[in-house]
């Protein structure tokens, strides 16, 4: 169930590190969006979405369902590349190896797959990463 | 009465209690010894096959853990000389049974990947299998 693993996945990114925020959606101002962002969000924002989500099975029924998906954060340009690989770094640290609640499974697992590298996209910075979020569901 | 093909999906297997793994995969192979008994005369090989049958086979999957002191079977103590009774299941109501021993344990652990193990067994039954093979059940 592909949903249980994307509102896994905004629930990491938007969880509460204290005073109901962590430093990703203070560093985009809680625009942090699945799939695409609103037409003309204002920057910086993340957008992430799956690149495919696989299904592993056991006997008895169980199964193991492993996402893969990419994270993206924009930035305005003239703000330099600074900007955009401060927030790539935050995104790093809120996902890799971490630990997850996913309704319906008994345990999740997020780990970085590759690091996002700015580029340009029109007039905003572009950077990419990939992650994979594992989980099983035993019962 | 029509046959129904079997499919993975259809199997499972069970290798003795506590064996903290969950399976995905097993095989079996039931061999017999064999002896040529051509004679003079003969044009082409005769064979005999033996009364006694051997099975061996592996089951793998991923590892598990509970709160309870549960080990693999196979790994700990004398464990491994110890039977196991094990049900190979192709498919509802087709299934070998048999006691055997777990002769190897196989762990694979990969830092960025996934955590394996598998089963090696070597039936040790008197009687042999008991297969039961009843779609119709």
């Amino acid at each position: 169930m592909s949903v249980d693993l994307m509102k896994a996945i905004y629930a990491r990114l938007t969880y509460d590190a204290g005073s109901s925020t962590n430093p990703l959606r203070t560093a985009v101002s809680d625009r942090i969006f699945a799939i695409e962002a609103p037409a003309r969000t204002t920057l910086p924002l993340v957008v992430y979405s799956f690149d495919s989500v696989d299904t592993e099975r056991f006997f008895g029924g169980n199964i193991r369902e492993i996402g893969s998906f990419t994270v993206s954060v924009f930035t305005k340009a003239e703000a330099g590349a600074d900007s955009i690989v401060d927030i790539e770094k935050l995104i790093f640290e809120n996902l890799d190896q971490i630990d997850v609640v996913v309704s319906n499974h008994d345990r999740g697992y997020i780990r970085n797959l590759s690091r996002g590298v700015p580029e340009l996209d029109g007039e905003a910075f572009r950077a990419d990463s990939t992650f994979e979020i594992v989980a099983a569901i035993n019962s | 009465m029509a046959s129904t093909l079997a499919h993975g999906s259809d199997g499972t297997v069970v290798i003795g209690a506590n064996y903290e793994a969950q399976l995905n995969t097993w095989s079996a192979t039931l061999t017999r010894a064999t002896s040529v008994v051509t004679g003079f005369g003969d044009t082409g090989h005769q064979r005999r096959a033996s009364k006694v049958v051997d099975l061996t086979g592996s089951a793998g999957g991923f590892s598990k853990y509970d709160a309870a002191d549960h080990d693999p079977t196979g790994i700990i103590g004398n464990a491994a000389a110890t039977q196991a009774n094990m049900v190979l299941t192709v498919a509802p109501a087709c299934t070998l049974t048999f006691d055997a021993v777990i002769n190897s344990t196989a762990f694979s652990v990969t830092q960025d990947g996934d955590s394996t193990v598998s089963f090696n067994f070597e039936m040790d039954d008197a009687d042999g299998p008991t297969a039961a093979w009843d779609e119709g059940s």
